[in-house]
């Protein structure tokens, strides 16, 4: 009897083989659940706006959308790197955000970001803010202080070579203002570092700051957008584009955040994603939850979102490359410079 | 007197932790003393306080005191008594209890090392648990060689495969199987030597006892089963090799036949 | 004050009378619970899938859903560590110290009981102080710079120290400086310079503490029940589970002392259960009589009571600057973050503006969501101690199944279990050697944060160590610390003299 039940066994486990490797049923995509690899942490950006994405993107798609978080590696190398040995067939996403094109230049994998075909969901403008105790009121302010004492002012801005970082290199080359860069494990801490004092000054998104400048935590000194903003209960912040022109050579860099398929994905599902996703952008749910965490909606995807992460992706690889904080030149992956 | 073979068996191993310890923390704090000290990188001017070492160095160089204090303490004892008889540092081969450990160790290493990067993770299930219930429960004759055994050639066949069919060429043993013929050889190897094991385990003569080899085969094989539905459709735990043979058939059962969503 | 107490009952009031939040507060408890007693199912990893879950639900519905899971599974984590000295969540590993000889006593239920109601006691204290000191805590914990940070991470490795028994002093510092060295490993986060990675690429995020957690205790456990062919308790006596009113009495200067340390601990940003527990577990140590001391390691009631009372005030510690700051105190709080970020709430100092009585609603709720688990916990209790009537033979190998599964979900890396087996094995090598194996867990926990504050610390003070003697809260710490250290000096004492008296007398021989 026992043989007849392991022989039984052994050729159920053949025939699941079998059936297992030709199934792919021929109803239209997609028939599954999709799976999103967030490769940042559970509760930080990326994946809070993965999370409210893909929960209306599934109400489109009539499917289920399973978000997971994947992080490790160099700028999420580790996360990107598995979802593009996944099979190519649209049910792989992977969550991420501007932050990951320096993953090849500082040695995380070897490739470029045109492996992805992005969707850009969108991004929060940056904002220079101070401690409310400070004296500093204003961006004037802060350049007539460092013209009077040549004290460099110590900044708090993320981790080294992300956004915020990068926003501060960009502000001191062209104000002349010497910002000791001290970095945090994150936008949080660096925030929580101006207003303990720790740092006098803090760059980091408005999504991020709103509550704290709101709460009376922190005071605004100026957008680091060509555009002013109208914060509630605190009024219009300038933006330091009027005083810095010069900014505009190479800001705004949105913090682009969205999610991504693989390039090599059939055309019909990146057309189908494709159309889901702009519907989900129009959607009532998205365009709320964005004004409400000041996001501005970008909505790219196929090839201008191509487009503007090669972008991103050349001018931070070569912006690193300048402070020598990278592993490998940008032209070792042949990425154009800015 | 009676005390003084034990407390100088307890020094005997410490003697040699602490040698082990001091030898690895030496090394490490020479590795430290490479990390820099100076210089600038990433837009943070590095001094001796910023430095990426001065953890590190504190750290190692603690161990070496405390690894040192340990060895001092241990050779008052007479812990460097025997310090060569390999009998000391394997255990007592003697002993079931430190053929038990070993035996564990050897069918966890290959679980993790080999089996779960290369075959579905059910399969990889059963093996670790009939190697551990034919041992330790049903207390199967031979066990320990047979088993060992078995997991040695399965192995092999395991990483031979990996090695040679696949597409990729950056393939080391260590990485996930991605490679789906790779994954269906794989596969088929380790369900033939499960076969193989239940109907050893099921008709070696000696054994009698048919209640618990009832038991231990339906553990064996129903509790996996559970654990990767749980994970995998509840939890959406993808398996670490995600186009495993069981893996993609539940998961074209319930999302293309039973089509739930 | 009392319009805010007629308030917060009529929410209370509000919520409990419709049977749909009782139902989900309820069904999200015993979730946690699931999440909390699965090694490697942590807190954080259940309210990131109920995120997404209850993404269609409004924000009421929601956070009933997401805070019962969140106090569910800090107490969950007591199941494993008690009853197979496992402990599913960091947070639970020192109730393992004491829970699990309790176990072979065979006393595993009366322990649970205790915990249970520990831990509903510990969420309510935790939660009065958010709600009446709350903005006191949080002024407290913005006082908190990199210095601080970095005295109160030499704090824990200092109490690492008393957690063994005074023979081993010793050995319990050699792994707690393994610990230490563990957490160096990978990018350092100031200048990104790889340290010891090997140039793997997976060891630039450093080890992740879970899965060396699973490894440290976990794997030893399963090799030494296999090896030692023991049963994993004796007969359990399926006496009392219900709370021993004496028990909870006796303990109650342990409890409130704890709770306290919970929330204080809970409220700094960036750490939380993991270190809580053992915090208060050490202070208990060092407040308890000479007798009672003996008691700790070997089955004392006050140990767990201790721990688990502190792991779940830490809930109402990490809320505090959550809600008023926008600050998650604790890893499962900054998930809880993004989630009611989701919904639209963005807590932070703005939310009495925007949400007007949102304090007192989820304190509501909290209420709500610890009772869920105290009722839940005593109807499990039970059940749970009658796995141990499973042979070990049969139930250990599946646990051993479950660690490993539970190490690979925590970040979906395989990775993760190339870490857990060396340093599992390791670790059973070092226990059987009489080393005690947490000091190791709490330096990988508290490593990262130390290293990283002092340098940022000097980095700010240009190398200077005089700001750790100017801040008022550095000071306090300092000599919080020091009175620690000067407290295992006897304990040193003692074993000189231990090591000269036997030197004398081997003389004499």
């Amino acid at each position: 009897m026992n043989t007849v039940l392991n022989k039984i066994t052994t050729l159920l486990l053949i025939l699941m083989s079998v059936i297992a490797s030709t199934a792919d049923a021929a109803r239209p995509y997609p028939v599954r659940p999709i799976s999103n690899t967030v490769v940042w942490s559970a509760g930080g950006g990326t994946d809070a706006v993965n999370r409210m994405v893909m929960a209306e993107m599934s109400k489109v798609l009539k499917t289920r959308i399973n978000v997971v978080n994947k992080t490790g590696g160099i700028a999420g190398s580790i996360g990107m790197n598995a979802v593009l040995r996944k099979r190519a067939d649209g049910y792989n996403l992977v969550g991420l955000s501007s932050s990951n094109v320096v993953a090849a230049v500082n040695g995380g994998w070897n490739k470029r970001m045109d492996v992805w075909s992005p969707f850009i969901v969108g991004s929060s403008p940056d904002v220079i803010s101070v401690s409310s105790n400070s004296e500093i009121k204003s961006l004037d302010d802060l350049v007539n202080q460092f013209n009077s004492s040549q004290k460099p002012f110590k900044a708090g801005a993320g981790g080294t070579g992300g956004i915020h970082h990068l926003y501060l290199l960009e502000l001191a080359r062209v104000s002349g203002i010497d910002f000791r860069f001290v970095p945090y494990p994150g936008s949080a801490p660096s925030q929580t570092a101006a207003i303990t004092g720790e740092v006098e000054v803090v760059i980091t998104s408005m999504a991020e700051q709103a509550q704290l400048i709101r709460g009376g935590k922190l005071r605004p000194l100026a957008m680091l957008h060509p555009d002013s903003f109208v914060l509630e209960d605190v009024g219009t912040i300038p933006s330091a584009f009027d005083k810095f022109p010069e900014l505009a050579t190479h800001l705004p860099l949105s913090q682009a955040i969205g999610f991504a398929i693989n390039n090599e994905a059939p055309k019909e599902v990146k057309e189908k994603l494709g159309q889901a996703f702009e519907q989900v952008m129009k959607s009532p749910a998205v365009t709320e939850w964005a004004k409400q965490n000041y996001y501005q909606l970008s909505g790219k995807h196929g090839e201008a979102a191509r487009k503007e992460f090669a972008e991103l992706e050349s001018f931070f690889t070569w912006t690193l490359q300048g402070l020598g904080s990278n592993k490998f030149s940008p032209e070792k992956f042949a990425i154009p410079k800015p | 007197m009676n005390k003084e073979p034990s407390e100088n068996k307890r020094a005997q191993s410490d003697f040699k932790v602490a040698i082990v310890l001091l030898g690895i923390a030496l090394f490490l704090l020479v590795h430290t003393l490479t990390f820099p000290m100076s210089g600038s990188y990433g837009g943070v001017e590095n001094q001796w306080f910023i430095s990426p070492a001065l953890f590190p160095l504190m750290i190692t160089s603690l161990l070496v005191v405390c690894s040192g204090i340990l060895l001092f303490k241990a050779c008052l004892q007479r812990g460097f008594q025997q310090f060569w008889a390999l009998k000391n540092w394997i255990g007592d081969w003697q002993e079931p209890r430190i053929k038990d450990r070993w035996y564990i160790i050897w069918v966890l290493l290959v679980m993790i090392y080999v089996y779960i990067p290369s075959i579905d993770f059910y399969l990889a299930a059963i093996l670790f648990l009939l190697s551990l219930t034919s041992r330790f429960y049903y207390q199967t004759t031979h066990c320990l060689s047979r088993f060992s055994l078995i997991h040695l050639i399965l192995s092999c066949v395991l990483i031979g495969i990996k090695l040679s069919v696949n597409a990729y060429e950056d393939t080391t043993w260590l990485m996930v199987n991605q490679d789906e013929l790779v994954i269906y050889y794989s596969d088929l190897a380790a369900a033939l030597t499960i076969a193989l094991v239940l109907v050893l385990n099921w008709f070696t003569p000696e054994q009698k006892d048919v209640k618990r080899a009832l038991i231990q085969t339906i553990v064996v094989l129903v509790v996996p089963l559970i654990l990767i539905i749980i994970f995998t459709f509840l939890l959406y735990v993808p398996m670490p090799v995600e186009y495993g043979t069981i893996s993609n058939f539940l998961s074209y059962l319930v999302y293309d036949l039973l089509a739930i969503q | 004050m009392l319009d805010q107490f007629s308030n917060f009952f009529t929410i209370l009031f509000n919520l409990v009378t419709d049977p749909t939040n009782l139902l989900v507060v309820f069904g999200a408890s015993f979730i946690g619970i699931i999440f909390g007693s699965m090694p490697g199912l942590t807190a954080t990893l259940g309210i990131a899938l109920l995120t997404s879950l209850t993404y269609g639900f409004g924000p009421d519905i929601a956070l009933l859903a997401l805070l019962g899971l969140y106090v569910g599974a800090i107490y969950g984590g007591s199941y494993p560590a008690i009853l197979i000295n496992i402990p599913g969540t960091p947070a639970a590993a020192a109730t393992a110290l004491d829970g699990y000889p309790l176990t072979q006593k065979g006393e595993g239920g009366r322990a649970l009981g205790l915990t249970t109601t520990a831990s509903f006691i510990g969420t309510i204290i935790g939660l009065l102080f958010l709600v009446t000191l709350s903005p006191f805590i949080a002024s407290m914990a913005l006082q908190f710079t990199s210095w601080e940070f970095f005295l109160l991470a030499l704090f824990g490795i200092v109490i690492s120290g008393t957690l063994t028994s005074s023979d081993f002093v010793i050995k319990g510092w050699i792994a707690g400086l393994i610990g230490l060295f563990l957490a160096t490993i990978g990018r350092d986060s100031l200048q990104y310079f790889p340290r010891y990675t090997a140039g793997l690429s997976e060891l630039d995020a450093g080890l992740e503490i879970v899965p060396v957690l699973i490894g440290a205790f976990g794997i030893p456990q399963v090799i030494r029940v296999l090896s030692e062919r023991n049963s994993l308790a004796n007969t359990p006596k399926l006496g009392r589970i219900l709370p021993e009113l004496s028990a909870i009495t006796r303990n109650a200067k342990h409890i409130v002392r704890s709770s306290t340390i919970g929330v204080g601990v809970g409220s700094v940003p960036g750490i939380g259960e993991d270190i809580a527990g053992w915090v208060s577990y050490s202070t208990a140590k060092n407040a308890s009589s000479p007798e009672q001391q003996k008691e700790f390691g070997k089955g004392s009631e006050t140990a767990i009571v201790s721990s688990e009372t502190a792991n779940n005030a830490c809930i109402g510690g990490a809320l505090i600057p959550l809600l008023t700051l926008g600050i998650p105190g604790s890893p499962p709080a900054a998930m809880l973050l993004g989630a009611l970020l989701l919904h639209g709430i963005t807590p932070g100092p703005s939310i009495e503006i925007d949400h007007p009585d949102f304090l007192l609603e989820v304190t509501a709720i909290m209420v709500l969501a610890s009772f869920a688990m105290w009722a839940n916990g005593m109807l499990l209790a039970k059940q749970v101690v009658k796995l141990l009537t499973i042979p070990a033979p049969l139930f250990i190998p599946v646990v051993g199944i479950l660690c490993i599964l539970g190490g690979y979900a925590l970040g979906l890396s395989i990775f993760n279990l190339y870490i857990l087996i060396p340093v599992g094995i390791a670790s059973y090598f070092l226990s059987e050697m009489k080393f005690p194996i947490a000091p190791m867990v709490i330096g990988l926990v508290l490593g990262g944060m130390a290293d990283e504050s002092l340098r940022r610390a000097l980095m700010l003070s240009d190398g200077s160590f005089l700001p750790l003697f100017e801040r008022p809260v550095a000071v306090i710490l300092l000599l919080v610390i020091c009175y620690f250290i000067l407290n295992q000096i006897p304990a040193v004492k003692a074993k000189t003299k231990n090591l000269f008296s036997f030197w004398q007398r081997k003389k004499d021989v």
